[in-house]
């Protein structure tokens, strides 16, 4: 149904004032501040000749560094033209000859710079299940950057998947067509370098690999895989029926499930990116959580309203438990992985009067339906306190660790304190 | 857009930065002025998120418009503003010395220097329903991106962007009530 707008909407349509308050003095200060990389604190407004004289001397100097620093630059402008293959060699000798197993991403960072296109996964695997160190598919959780060097002018370099195997993070056919130089990708393991992979371009339509850190399994040929497979197509749920996410509770157990009447969209993803594979099912509609007994009893917990979910298979998603002095907690993640964050909702059982509920978090003034997670350090329960990590959002550039104590009356998690972590 | 090509940038160049600023930088300083009714901060607040930009082009996604990512840099600005010790010393005092309720000179001013006195009943809006608001009716941002901006479900940006509506109404008739008597 389409919004009708209320008529005096079009007075708003114009903005708050007739006055440019970001003015282009203003602008040049952005201007000096980010040429000196973000140092320079804003103190008092420069005049405008001063600060242009400025912005023109910090140009030209920064041009001067990185004509200079150019074998260790990552710009993906970069052309391939002279010196290339200097660069190319520099960058995979560079990395072997600096990156070690166990180095912090601050060193990392110091090293090569935060020019880097980053991917997580965090997967759910039943208890018992062993990782392979050979086999990432098999892992709980892997997080990896790529960085690109010497990409050719107007080339889109292809993001792949590195989370399944290494290879699928590489642009083979990039490196191969001299599109891309080289490409490094580094495995994080708790936050320290577990492995490095560095491919070029070795001429001939050849790829060298050089790597530190434990064996990986024999890598796939490198040839281009045949462009035209279509993914195997799983088969999709029946939309508005069956049964989304579960969560097993002692007096009984969670149920999302479609509204019967709604217009529940399922798809695959179609194309592999952060949000997950490209046969990951995609799912957006109008859902109802339930709350079953065992007497067959149904207690409606929350709607939603056009929510969306992804996952990897047709199996209902299953909610986490954690367990605090008074309540039984149940955390549901709409998406199993996610770019920045993972998105994820709370519900309560009390363990004394068996009411459930929807638990939403408060910070301050404001009450927030939902948190948001690390895809790698998911929430936890500690002391009877709710542990959340939070992802770097744009614009910070550290994580958050937030810490939210139960506040069962209202049925909220309150924010307690937050703390900044590396 | 204008500027979407910049997900697949890793580092913005210098007139790339002029060129975003000259498109969005009045927009973004509107929006840290209605989340924080002071005009000396929101300059900080855009100076602050043209250089974050700048800084961290690379983690922009292209998830969502330009627009949409400078502004939930604005709204973490604003939001690091709120929680600073500056601002809860000032509200301290505020307490202690309470000032008369009339506008300062700044709010006199910048409400002469309004487009449309609407805005003067907007700013009167609770935070959150004057952002979900403004975001609508101003910016014109669809609900989906409203909703990423402000991590909130579409739903409850409908309820907000309702009780927004409804508040206004109220208010615009008390308006016209006082003029017509």
């Amino acid at each position: 149904m389409k919004d009708r707008k209320p008529d005096w909407y079009e007075r708003l349509k114009n903005g708050p004032f007739r006055e440019d308050a970001f003015g282009s003095d203003q602008q040049r200060e952005v201007e000096v501040r980010a040429q000196s990389g973000g140092k320079l604190k804003r103190r008092r407004r420069l005049n405008g000749k001063a600060a242009a004289l400025m912005a023109a001397c910090l140009i030209v100097a920064l041009v001067a560094i990185a004509a200079l620093s150019q074998p260790f630059s990552s710009d993906r402008q970069a052309s391939v033209g002279g010196g290339s293959e200097e660069e190319q060699m520099m960058t995979g000798q560079f990395a072997m000859d600096h990156l070690q197993v166990g180095m912090s991403q601050e060193e990392v960072l110091q090293l090569y710079g935060d020019d880097n296109e980053g991917q997580s996964v965090n997967r759910d695997f039943q208890q018992g299940h062993k990782e392979d160190p050979n086999d990432m598919s098999t892992w709980n959780a892997v997080d990896l950057w790529r960085y690109d060097y010497g990409v050719r002018n107007g080339y889109q370099v292809k993001r792949g998947d590195g989370t399944q195997d290494p290879e699928g993070g590489f642009d083979l056919y990039g490196i191969r067509n001299g599109e891309i130089q080289s490409q490094l990708i580094i495995y994080w393991r708790d936050r320290k370098l577990e492995r490095a992979i560095v491919k070029m371009n070795a001429g001939d339509g050849a790829i060298g690999t050089m790597q530190i850190g434990p064996a990986v399994a024999e890598a796939p040929p490198t040839d281009p895989p045949p462009a035209d497979d279509p993914p195997a197509e799983p088969d999709l749920p029946i939309p508005n029926e069956g049964v989304r996410a579960v969560g097993d509770a002692s007096s009984g157990q969670f149920q999302l499930r479609p509204r019967k009447d709604g217009e529940e969209k399922i798809q695959m993803l179609g194309a592999p990116s952060c949000l997950g594979q490209e046969t990951d099912v995609q799912l957006l509609g109008d859902y109802d959580l339930f709350l079953v007994r065992p007497s067959g009893e149904e207690t409606l917990v929350q709607r939603f309203e056009q929510l969306e979910m992804i996952r990897r298979g047709n199996d209902a998603a299953e909610f986490t438990k954690l367990d605090f002095p008074n309540i039984e907690m149940f955390l549901f993640f709409p998406r199993y992985t996610d770019c920045h964050g993972l998105e994820f909702y709370a519900y309560g059982i009390d363990k004394v009067t068996g009411e459930a509920s929807n638990y939403t978090f408060r910070d301050g003034e404001t009450d927030f339906p939902n948190w948001v997670t690390s895809t790698v350090d998911l929430p936890r329960a500690s002391e009877g306190k709710l542990i959340v990590e939070g992802g770097r959002w744009a614009g910070q550039d550290n994580a958050t660790r937030s810490i939210f104590v139960p506040d069962s009356g209202k049925h909220e998690w309150v924010l307690e304190s937050e703390e900044r972590i590396p | 857009m204008a500027h979407d090509y910049l997900k697949y940038v890793s580092s913005i160049q210098s007139a790339s930065l002029h060129d975003l600023m000259q498109e969005h930088g009045q927009e973004v300083w509107n929006y840290a002025y209605l989340l924080t009714k002071n005009s000396h901060v929101s300059d900080d607040i855009a100076q602050e998120v043209f250089l974050q930009a700048f800084l961290h082009i690379s983690s922009f996604r292209g998830q969502s418009s330009v627009r949409t990512w400078l502004f939930s840099i604005a709204r973490n600005a604003a939001f690091n503003y709120k929680k600073s010790a500056f601002i809860r010393k000032v509200t301290l005092l505020d307490f202690l010395y309470p000032v008369a309720s009339l506008p300062s000179a700044e709010e006199q001013y910048l409400n002469r220097a309004y487009t449309d006195s609407i805005w003067e009943l907007v700013m009167k809006l609770p935070p959150k329903f004057r952002e979900v608001l403004i975001l609508d009716a101003c910016y014109e941002m669809p609900l989906a991106e409203i909703a990423l901006l402000l991590r909130l479900s579409i739903g409850t940006v409908k309820s907000r962007l309702h009780r927004a509506r409804a508040k206004m109404k109220t208010y615009l008739k008390e308006v016209e009530n006082r003029e017509g008597s």
